[in-house]
């Protein structure tokens, strides 16, 4: 449990893009391991033969990653990760289809434009054991489709929801989003 | 200290202090990995997790559920009490 502490914090503005530029998800269950160092993701540990895929979001600003605020009744946050594929082809239903039936949940590594990386589907709790586990609503995915209009182009939605009661760890810097793919 | 790694159905793998994936098994593992230019054939060896990357994942990286301490060095251990 983390404790309490209201502590002073400035804002600094930057500029640049947000959102998400691509995400890297596995299963939760072959995730084997996963260590924190001052709260951040420093390390994974996969089961042998599994690994880490990524997909690149369709470039078109509309990949996002929000939490809800929870309410006094609940403690809860709704995470989703809504992004495009572009067109609407056999491949992005087959692409669509296995990721739906990851029924069991899975674990998301969200590289974001301003290049910081989060994690849906696991939550840290703070330094006393267990530190971390799966978010309380694991992360699935649900896809539709979209065959635009004369002028606009077809795409595949993806959103990746789960609920959570803390916010998404970060990945420490250490950790790349390349070293993730390359386990 | 030396280290011992405890027996799973499934070997785990993670990347050491070097930055290299390694596997949690006494021996290299062939593990199945996406075709690519780096991997024509689909397969990539992992090499065995050294004393050295065990001492990292155990003292590093908290991985206790995989790592334990070698018996002898227990004992050792014991002795000194």
């Amino acid at each position: 449990m983390i404790a309490c502490a209201f502590t002073e914090y400035t804002t600094i503005c930057t500029r640049g893009a947000g959102g998400v530029k691509r995400t890297a998800g596995i299963p939760r269950s072959k995730v084997s391991s996963i260590t924190f160092t001052s709260g951040e993701v420093s390390a994974i540990a996969l089961v042998a033969s599994f690994h880490f895929a990524q997909v690149l979001w369709a470039d078109n600003n509309t990949a996002t990653f929000t939490e809800s605020e929870p309410t006094r009744d609940s403690d809860i946050k709704t995470q989703e990760m809504i992004a495009n594929l572009y067109g609407v082809t056999q491949a992005t239903k087959a692409w669509a289809e296995q990721a739906e039936a990851c029924c069991e949940g899975l674990v998301l590594v969200h590289e974001m434009n301003d290049g910081t990386v989060r994690i849906q589907g696991i939550e840290y709790y703070g330094t006393t054991a267990p530190i971390w586990g799966y978010t309380p609503g694991k992360a699935l995915i649900f896809t539709g489709t979209n065959n635009g209009t004369l002028q606009t182009k077809a795409i595949t939605t993806v959103k990746a929801e789960s609920l959570s009661i803390y916010p998404a760890p970060f990945v420490a810097s250490s950790l790349t989003f390349d070293a993730i793919l390359a386990l | 200290m030396k280290y011992k790694i405890i027996k799973k159905v499934v070997p785990s793998k993670f990347i050491n202090e070097k930055g290299k994936v390694v596997i949690l098994s006494e021996k290299d593992e062939t593990e199945q990995i996406i075709k690519s230019s780096l991997y024509p054939d689909g397969t990539r060896v992992l090499k065995a997790a050294t004393q050295e990357d065990l001492k990292y994942a155990f003292e590093k990286l908290g991985m206790t559920e995989f790592i334990e301490v070698a018996e002898e060095e227990k004992q050792i251990d014991n002795t000194k009490k």
